[in-house]
């Protein structure tokens, strides 16, 4: 019963103490789910902790503790739970106790509040009264002083009135004393002042003053223009001076244009000076004497009236503030008007000594000018006119280096197209055009180097550039030069190029040998020349970069040329070959071979053939040097021994007259065809007399031997072309070096007519004999009559 | 050079064959003093083994066939005087004399190093070779001679299987010497040729006759004879693409286009026209894409003919031109050879200009012949006893071209390779349509040399 009573006294307690943490707690809610949670789980794992919870139930905590507890510590529990009981009921005594205590003092405060509060209302009201006096009082004296200050205010504005009126009065004689003292700005500033009166009251009361100020000021506006104008007057009045005009709202942008039209005009002096003074300098190159003087005194004057402008431009810059931009424009025109004059020069055909004067006299003058004008940057933009102009004065020396040569080339073609035909002409026009390419490149050098050697500021910056320039000039020219050889020649190999050239035109065979002798000459000696002499004196340069190599490739040149060279003489085979090709095709395609009549003499074209290779070696003895002599070394063109077969057999078999052996003969050939190698009949062209001339007649055997196989002929037939080359074999001797190879072809030819013939019996060697000598003869006496 | 020869000697050359050991056969004839040596480039005499003697007095050379087998060999066995050159090389030279006409001719040269072709050796003198287009099984190729005197043959060579051997696959005889020799592209059997004697010339048609397994010269069946011409006949054309009822051909003066059927073995003159008195026409070419543009050279231009209207279209004026060719796979280039100037290509849109030049050959550029497979290979051969192979970038765009003109230096050489091994004018070519790899060339000698593109070819 006790711990029943002890129990529910814990309960009770317990639940006090809930309802005030409740009350206190922050989170009931939270307390609270925390209970719930506690209680669901109590009911389930029923412990003795569950007594501070909600959800105690008291007969489950009796039944609990009676199951685990001993009587011992039963009465133990009911000691603690009695004592807690108590504790817990003097907490909540004193708890109420306090809780009280502090109701009590509340309530006295606002007690207190309310007695003091009750005193405030009647000081109030009188404060308000006092205010209330105070502003009847002041208005009281407000209404008495108004008038009074009133009428003191009109008397003074009629006072500055007056004075006004005064002022104005008295304005043109203000304005002509000032005038006397020349004290412009004064007078100015009264004017100014007075305007806007006489813009007010001008037309009515005022307008004889106004007149006479207006008068006034006209004087001082044409003095102050005078002395704006006037170059008398220190830079400092002028520029006042137009500040004052300014003030007098004078159109001072007509004053300014004026003098900048002066300023322009100063320009085109100048210019009509620089022209002079070119003309000067080439009147000195002329009379490199006579001239100095002149052209010092020209030169000064020219320097003169540089200064000048100078100083104008400098006036002018210090009048006008403003005026920068258009004066670096004026500056900057000046500049490329100079150079624009000097490129109109460089068109016509000009050295460098009178394009150093020029550029000479251009640069003191930039430098005098940016002296004033240091904005402008006038040194750079010179320099890259310069360098425009540098440029293109190298451009133009090439350009006529060329067409001096092509000149020199074209005239020796005309010279020939109009039969003027001199023994020498070839070789005129050989040494021409080679004088031409070195002449001309060593004066274009020369030329170049004088830029170089100029010691101006100019030129030095430039320095690199023209080094450059003009090595890649070279290039390009060599390289234009090549191709321009290529169009004179006829063989330019893209359509394009074709369509410049008017059809029809035959290109000479003399040109042609011409430019080959002059490629070779280009790769073999102007080009190691010009490579020496820009070595010496133009190397360096750099601005390419290295990864661009150096501008002037010498090798590449040589290359170029050499092989031009090869192309041109092979070209001047090939043109010729193809006249004399021409000339078999017709002895070979008219006749009836298979009908031809027994042969009574040499066939005539043979005498064509050979007028042929004589107008070739008289055109090639010209030009081409002889080379070394081949004569004995007949076995150029293959190189074994077996072609110095003189073959003594044959020798032998010619004395036999039958037919028989003549046949065995014929024979012969075929066997010593067989033992030889083979011919090498095609080889590689030189640059000599003989080479040119053996190659030609190698090619036209072989031509003949490809015409002969393409026909058929009859015993007849076969024994006129048998004693045409019998003829030929003697004479062309002569002609040929390389005798081993043109025996071989000249035997080809009968072997390939023989092979070609229906019944091939050779002529009886002793009428061969005759026949030719016969021919011989004839062609001897015909020499001797003419 | 001939230090290896004495009179008294003896030489016996042959070639190792598998099927005949060599020291049997050398029992035969010889008597002293023999040396042997295997003659390299034998085989363009006959394809067997071959034994050369060469007596003392007078010299003589004995043909002898290893194992009898070819019996064309045998039936002309007989001895002739002759003349072997033996250079330090081997065997340089080899010759035959003919009783009748007193005229030697070359027979064999030992290639020279380096050299890959198949050689093959006719008779006599020879012009003309020709593809056989409608042999689709094997590369083969027909050949004619031109020889004035002697029985002139038509040769069907054939090249083995491997490719290492040419095989003669029929002889036939022919009346005349040929000049132009074509073989039909749709019936392996049937050709024409262009034949002379003398004074006057003919061209026909031919059939082979049907080989039963036999070669010794059958007659060949004259189809058709192509006589109406009445100036100096210089070639006939087939359509190349393929079966077409017309034939060209072209005299000095005069185009004649025949329309032929050749199972009624007829020719009728189905259209002629002169091309004027002053234009001396030298050969043609029929274009592969269209089947009535034929281009015809003559003295001074190249005249592109339309056979509907027989009338010239249009022209290319350049002197010279030797012979020309469509290109089987661009349709509108043509190639010439000239004379003097080389190679020459054009694009028949812009007649006025070539579109590129070769340089061409020593002496005269005698013939083209475009690759019928292979864009921009082009064969030419000439009179400087070469044949030369160029490979054409392909210009169609002219930038490229600009560019090539702009760096002469880098330009490509377009000279792919150059077989100078001949020893006289090489004066046809043909490509083989079947293995478009394969050439055969023939030089006036009368030596075949079929070889193959591919190791000068940079695609292949």
């Amino acid at each position: 019963m006790e711990v029943e009573e002890g129990v529910q006294i814990d309960d009770k307690a317990k639940r006090m103490r809930d309802m005030l943490s409740s009350f206190y707690s922050s989170d009931p809610s939270s307390n609270a789910s925390s209970l719930q949670n506690y209680t669901s789980s109590s009911s389930r794992f029923a412990t003795l902790d569950t007594i501070n919870t909600t959800s105690f139930d008291a007969n489950m905590y009796m039944n609990l503790l009676v199951q685990k507890s001993n009587l011992e510590n039963l009465l133990q529990k009911h000691v603690e739970m009695a004592a807690e009981i108590k504790n817990l009921d003097t907490d909540l005594q004193m708890l109420v106790y306090e809780n009280y205590n502090k109701f009590i003092s509340a309530t006295d405060t606002i007690k207190r509040m309310k007695n003091n509060i009750v005193g405030m209302e009647a000081n109030m009201e009188q404060l308000l009264e006092k205010i209330m006096s105070v502003q009847s009082k002041s208005d009281g004296v407000n209404t008495s002083l108004f008038e009074k200050r009133e009428h003191i205010e009109k008397l003074h504005r009629t006072r500055n009135l007056l004075r006004k009126v005064q002022f104005i009065y008295d304005l043109p004689t203000r304005l002509e004393n000032c005038i006397k003292s020349e004290a412009y700005a004064d007078a100015i500033k009264f004017y100014t002042g007075a305007m806007p009166i006489f813009k007010a009251y001008g037309e009515s009361s005022f307008q004889d003053c106004k007149r006479a100020s207006e008068e006034a000021v006209a004087v001082i506006i044409k003095k102050l223009q005078g002395k704006v104008f006037s170059d008398s007057e220190s830079i400092q009045a002028r520029a006042e001076a137009v500040m004052l005009l300014k003030q007098l709202d004078f159109p001072v942008i007509n004053l300014k244009v004026k003098l900048f039209e002066k300023l322009e005009q100063f320009l085109v002096d100048l210019d009509l000076e620089s022209e002079e003074l070119t003309n000067a300098a080439v009147d000195d190159s002329e009379l490199p004497k006579g001239g100095t003087v002149l052209d010092s005194a020209s030169s000064a004057a020219h320097e003169a009236s540089i200064r000048e402008f100078v100083e104008a431009v400098r006036a002018y810059r210090v009048i006008f503030l403003d005026s920068e931009q258009q004066l670096l424009k004026l500056a900057q025109d000046f500049v490329t008007k100079h150079f624009e004059a000097t490129r109109q020069q460089i068109k016509k055909q000009f050295r460098s000594v009178e394009l150093l004067a020029i550029l000479r006299v251009i640069w003191s003058d930039v430098l005098l000018i940016s002296e004033v004008l240091p904005e402008a940057d006038l040194p750079d933009y010179a320099l890259q006119a310069a360098r425009i102009v540098v440029k293109d004065y190298i451009d133009s020396t090439f350009k006529h280096l060329l067409l001096d040569i092509s000149d020199a080339l074209t005239k020796a073609q005309v010279r020939q197209k109009e039969g003027v035909e001199g023994e020498y002409s070839l070789q005129v026009a050989l040494e021409a055009s080679r004088k031409a390419v070195i002449q001309g490149s060593m004066d274009v050098l020369l030329n170049f180097r004088q830029l170089l050697d100029e010691n101006s500021d100019l030129l030095l910056k430039l320095r690199d550039s023209i080094i450059d320039w003009v090595q890649e000039g070279f290039q390009n020219f060599f390289r234009t030069l090549d191709d321009h050889f290529l169009l004179l020649s006829g063989k330019s190999n893209s359509a394009s190029q074709n369509l410049n050239i008017p059809e029809g035109i035959s290109v000479l065979t003399g040109l042609v040998l011409v430019l080959a002798q002059l490629s070779l000459f280009i790769e073999q000696i102007a080009i190691p020349r010009i490579t020496e002499e820009i070595a010496s004196s133009f190397s360096g340069g750099g601005t390419r970069g290295f990864e661009y190599g150096p501008a002037f490739v010498p090798a590449e040149i040589c290359r170029t040329f050499r092989s031009a060279g090869e192309k041109f003489l092979d070209l001047y085979i090939k043109m010729r070959t193809q006249k004399i090709s021409v000339v078999l095709k017709k002895r070979f395609t008219a006749p009836n071979w298979v009908k031809h009549k027994e042969p009574r003499e040499v066939h005539m074209f043979v005498d064509l053939l050979l007028r042929e290779l004589e107008a070739i070696g008289t055109e090639v003895k010209q030009i081409l040097p002889q080379g070394l002599h081949h004569k004995h070394r007949r076995t150029e063109s293959n190189g074994s021994t077996t072609s110095s077969r003189s073959n003594p057999l044959r020798d032998d078999r010619l004395s036999r007259s039958n037919t028989q052996k003549a046949r065995s003969q014929l024979l012969e050939t075929h066997l010593a065809k067989l033992f030889k190698q083979k011919m090498e009949i095609f080889t590689k062209v030189e640059h000599t007399q003989g080479s040119v001339l053996t190659t030609i007649v190698k090619l036209s055997l072989k031509s003949l031997q490809e015409f002969v196989r393409l026909q058929t002929f009859n015993r007849s037939g076969f024994q006129q072309i048998q004693l045409d080359i019998q003829f030929l074999k003697t004479t062309l001797k002569e002609i040929a070096e390389d005798e081993a190879a043109v025996d071989f072809l000249l035997d080809e030819v009968i072997v390939a007519t023989a092979e070609r013939c229906i019944d091939p019996i050779p002529l009886e060697p002793p009428i061969l004999d005759k026949l030719v000598q016969a021919k011989l003869a004839k062609n001897s006496e015909q020499i001797s009559v003419s | 050079m001939y230090r290896d020869f004495t009179p008294a000697g003896f030489w016996l050359c042959l070639k190792e064959s598998k099927r005949q050991p060599l020291m049997n056969m050398k029992m035969n004839f010889v008597t002293e003093s023999v040396l042997v040596r295997p003659l390299r480039g034998i085989n363009e005499i006959c394809s067997s083994a071959l034994f050369v003697a060469v007596g003392s007095t007078p010299p003589h050379l004995t043909l002898f066939d290893g194992l009898g087998l070819l019996e064309r060999f045998l039936c002309s066995l007989y001895v002739v005087p002759c003349w072997v050159a033996i250079g330090a090389s081997g065997i340089k030279k080899l010759l035959t004399f003919s009783e009748s006409d007193h005229t030697f001719s070359c027979r064999c040269s030992a290639m020279q190093g380096g050299s890959t072709g198949v050689g093959y050796g006719l008779k006599y003198q020879a012009r003309c070779i020709s593809d056989v287009k409608a042999d689709t099984d094997h590369t083969s190729f027909l050949t004619g001679t031109l020889s004035l005197k002697e029985e002139n043959e038509v040769h069907l060579i054939r090249l083995s299987s491997g490719g290492t051997e040419l095989i003669c696959e029929g002889l036939f005889s022919h009346p005349n010497e040929i000049w132009d020799l074509a073989s039909c592209p749709f019936d392996q059997r049937i050709f024409s040729t262009v034949f002379s004697s003398g004074e006057s010339y003919g061209a026909a048609i031919w059939q082979i006759p049907e080989l039963y397994g036999q070669l010794n010269s059958p007659q060949l069946e004259r189809i058709a004879s192509l006589d109406a011409h009445s100036s100096k006949i210089k070639c006939v054309l087939w359509w190349p693409t393929g079966r077409h009822d017309k034939l060209v051909s072209i005299d000095e003066q005069n185009l004649f286009l025949w329309s032929i059927d050749t199972s009624k073995k007829t020719a009728q003159v189905q259209s002629q026209q002169s091309a004027g008195m002053l234009h001396y026409l030298s050969g043609g070419a029929w274009d592969a894409h269209d089947v009535n543009a034929v281009a015809l050279t003559c003295e001074s231009s190249v005249q592109l003919w339309d056979l509907r209207t027989m009338k010239t279209t249009n022209s290319i004026q350049h002197a010279h031109v030797r012979n020309v060719d469509y290109d089987t796979k661009n349709k509108y280039m043509l190639v010439t050879a000239e004379d003097e100037s080389g190679i020459h290509i054009w694009d028949l849109r812009k007649p006025k200009f070539p579109v590129s030049e070769l340089p061409g050959h020593s002496h005269w550029t005698w013939t083209v012949k475009c690759n019928p497979e292979y864009e921009g290979l082009i064969l030419s051969a000439g009179t400087d006893s070469a044949v030369n192979l160029w490979l054409v970038p392909p210009s169609s765009d002219d930038s490229a071209l600009d560019s090539l003109l702009e760096s002469p230096t880098r330009r490509v050489d377009p000279l792919l390779h150059s077989y100078t091994d001949y020893e006289d004018s090489v004066y046809d070519l043909a490509w083989s349509s079947r293995e478009p790899w394969i050439f055969a060339s023939l030089s006036y000698d009368g030596r075949v040399v079929v070889e193959s593109i591919k190791p000068h070819h940079p695609k292949k």
